[in-house]
């Protein structure tokens, strides 16, 4: 049975470029910080793909640092930026619609003084009056609030939320998880990550690179305490030997993911979309939020509950998500209950996530899937 | 020096004539259980106890952790042997005086003289073996009434051991020489206990499961797989099978009354249960209930499921509180694995308000509008079967 894959937000597809560059940068024993010539060949690697990387989030090479994904990235500027920016205050702004490596860290810091208040993100988008209310009222240190939301693909404009900082005269660092924005977003957003903020987190496995790998955008001339320590790697805010070959794969899935690879994506979406309406009409509610990212959406099939739809599919050799893949464990999914689309369409959410390597083939298969799980439909319970 | 174990026999001990029988099935599930260890073994029985001696390869402290879960055994020891002689024994104590009492600050000194030839009685072996403790450990001092740590020293016909306090072992009766049982197991926490229960008083255990693709997906089916593993891990293999009772709970959401689904659809499993043991050569089902812990638990729900019943059915949580029946899923290790979150097929279409007081007769009137015999048998058709064995915690 062939796997139709349609999770690429919780994973996506590597290019096979990747995969060849990973495989041939293994072959690199080296270690980067050597000062012999295989070394300083290692270490040239190592700074091409962060010149890379740099390029892409349009931010100076110096800025970027290499992690082990989304997850340490967005533990490291949070704790990191809460602790280094003390002194403007305790109070920790972010939004119960992040990513649990966000509100995770955010609480746990509750036992070192921090006070986290979060604030709504109705629909994926945080509140921006809420926000500048919080910042004209109380101490803030720091704000993370996610570029592009992984339910639902909503894009906040980083823009104005830097605009609302600035006007209300906080002292507040600015930390965005741009995992799910990161070489996806709209023209008009792109940039915007490494213009407003002071950290930001991206991620390899996402955009086609291999897990692993991530990256952490630390504006130039903020200098955060490092998490993991016991090394000089990555100017001391990551200490370790570098993954080589995940870093040089994720800055070739950087080069490989262009215009014509969001338009590919941004096809899909509309066609799957337009198939969904015309095919299951009254059975599927899709929330399309505006701006989006394209890769990425959230459907509920009506009566049909997520995990139902999601063995059914599984059986065809589909694969979707019910929820963000790294709390699917979870009985309830925070995370989406933030959106506030109610109850009933919580039970019966299902994300879609698109990769410029599915094809129409592919979409027509995820539909009739998708058609075929309505006949698992269990009214009100 | 290599460690040998000493195993104490539980209630084997009591058997009268047919005592032997026991005893050779006890050391048959000694020997499987340490059948893919690395080493070799020698086992050896005598005077209600066996002692398991090891070769060089021999990982006697992983051995020791598996006689743990050895259904029969009531303690297991890991110590040292030596020579009869009253020399030998007080040198080895003074030896491993310091392993044997682990830092504790106070102790005492039991004697087993199971060899009334001995010239030293207990009293003497204790005076002697205690001394020599005294003086290797500095600052201990001897409590008889409380001690923090047990100095055992054994007198048997071949040989004598020295060891500490000694584990608890699993008790109950050698696997197999109670007959075979079929445990429905769910998913969640009442069943595995429930089995491990039964397996404990020397049942050997097979299982089966009720699946509702897509209802329930292979997620659910691994964790009803885990729990299996967990209880051959006492009794070595379990044998799950699967039945998909998908169609069947189409038909009920169909046809019937949803306030008494539950109940409908678990007269079914009683009946799959049932042509699942025949096949299984299991004369006995177990299932995880609870005298009114859910509405299909009640008295009369019992009943209900029971009137079909041509085998016993053994239900030992029927008066366990919650807590209870968690403590124990805990300590088998069962709790965290039943915790995980996936649907089972029970929950998929439960009623909003299921019927408390259910009939035989209401029940028979639900089911006279379904072919029940097409359904049970067309469910048959589905039946899978994988044995899971409990022994991949092997460190080679």
């Amino acid at each position: 049975m062939n796997t139709i894959y349609f999770d690429n937000s919780a994973s996506a597809v590597p290019f096979a470029s990747a995969l060849g560059v990973f495989a041939e940068t293994a072959k690199i024993y080296a270690n980067p910080s050597s000062l012999h010539s295989s070394g300083i060949a290692a270490r040239k690697k190592l700074e091409s793909a962060r010149a890379q990387v740099a390029s892409a989030f349009r931010c100076r090479p110096d800025e970027i640092f290499f992690t082990s994904g989304g997850t340490e990235s967005n533990n490291t500027a949070i704790r990191g930026a809460a602790r280094k920016n003390r002194r403007a205050g305790s109070v920790i702004v972010t939004t119960k619609a992040e990513h649990a490596s966000v509100v995770q860290t955010v609480l746990s810091l509750s036992s070192e003084g921090y006070e986290p208040v979060f604030i709504s993100a109705r629909g994926g988008v945080p509140d921006l009056a809420e926000l500048e209310n919080v910042l004209r009222s109380r101490k803030v240190c720091l704000v993370a609030l996610m570029q592009a939301n992984n339910q639902n693909g909503a894009v906040t404009d980083l823009r104005k939320v830097r605009d609302c900082m600035n006007a209300s005269g906080t002292g507040a660092l600015l930390h965005s998880d741009c995992v799910q924005s990161f070489m996806k977003l709209p023209e008009q957003f792109s940039g915007d990550a490494a213009r407003c903020c002071d950290t930001a987190s991206v991620s390899a496995h996402k955009i086609g690179g291999v897990k692993g790998t991530g990256a952490l955008f630390v504006r130039r001339g903020l200098v955060l305490p490092a998490l993991i320590t016991g090394g000089e790697q990555e100017s001391g805010v990551r200490a370790g030997t570098e993954n080589l070959a995940g870093i040089c794969a994720m800055a070739e899935a950087v080069s490989r993911y262009g215009e014509a690879e969001r338009e590919k994506v941004a096809e899909l979406r509309r066609y799957i979309i337009g198939e969904l309406r015309s095919e299951l009409g009254e059975n599927v509610i899709i929330t399309e939020p505006e701006p989006h990212v394209d890769q990425l959406f959230n459907i509920a099939l009506v009566n049909v509950k997520s995990e139902v739809a999601l063995n059914y599919l599984d059986s065809l050799g589909v694969c979707v998500s019910s929820s963000s893949a790294c709390s699917s464990k979870a009985k309830t999914n925070t995370a989406l209950a933030a959106l506030g689309y109610g109850a009933e369409y919580e039970r019966s959410a299902l994300r879609i996530g698109i990769s410029p390597l599915n094809t129409k083939e592919e979409a027509d298969l995820l539909v009739s899937a998708l058609k075929g799980a309505l006949a698992f439909k269990i009214k009100g319970r | 020096m290599q460690y040998v174990i000493v195993l104490k026999y539980g209630e084997i001990v009591l058997k009268g004539l047919n005592r032997g029988r026991f005893e050779q099935a006890l050391l048959k599930r000694v020997r499987l259980s340490l059948k893919r260890l690395p080493g070799s073994y020698d086992i050896r029985s005598a005077q209600s106890t066996i002692v398991i001696h090891g070769d060089e390869n021999a990982d006697m402290l992983l051995a020791a952790e598996r006689m743990k879960k050895v259904f029969g055994i009531v303690s297991v020891c890991v110590g040292y042997e030596c020579e009869k002689d009253m020399d030998s024994i007080r040198t080895l104590v003074r030896e491993k005086a310091r392993e044997l009492v682990a830092g504790a600050r106070t102790f005492k000194c039991v004697a087993k003289r199971s060899d009334k030839d001995f010239p030293f009685i207990s009293p003497q072996i204790c005076e002697l073996c205690g001394a020599e403790v005294l003086s290797a450990v500095r600052g201990i001092k001897v409590d008889v009434n409380d001690p923090e740590a047990v100095v055992t020293v054994e007198v048997r016909d071949r040989a004598a051991f020295i060891h500490g306090k000694g584990a608890k072992g699993a008790g109950g009766m050698p696997t197999g020489t109670n007959g075979r049982a079929l445990l429905l197991l769910s998913g969640g926490i009442d069943s595995p206990v429930a089995g491990h229960m039964v397996a404990k008083r020397g049942v050997y255990i097979s299982a089966v499961y009720f699946e509702s693709p897509p209802y329930t997906g292979e997620a659910a089916k691994e964790k009803v797989a885990s729990l299996a593993k967990v209880i051959a891990g006492y009794t070595g293999t379990v044998t799950l099978y699967t039945v998909s009772v998908t169609e069947i709970q189409a038909e009920l959401a169909e046809k019937c009354e949803e306030r008494m689904f539950t109940l409908l659809l678990r007269r079914f499993m009683m009946r799959l249960a049932q042509e699942v043991a025949e096949r299984a050569e299991c004369t006995a089902l177990i299932t995880g209930e609870s005298l009114g812990q859910v509405a299909s638990q009640t008295m009369e729900a019992i009943m209900c499921t029971d009137s079909l019943a041509k085998i016993p059915v053994f239900r030992p949580c029927i008066g366990l509180d919650k807590e209870e029946i968690i403590q124990t899923a805990r300590r088998i290790g069962t709790f965290d694995i039943s915790s995980l979150p996936y649907e089972d097929c029970c929950t998929v279409f439960t009623p909003r308000h299921p019927k408390l007081d259910p009939t035989v007769a209401e029940l028979e009137a639900e089911e006279a509008k379904l072919d029940v015999s097409g359904l049970t048998e067309r469910a048959m058709q589905t039946l899978s079967f994988v044995r899971i064995h409990g022994d991949t915690d092997i460190r080679n």
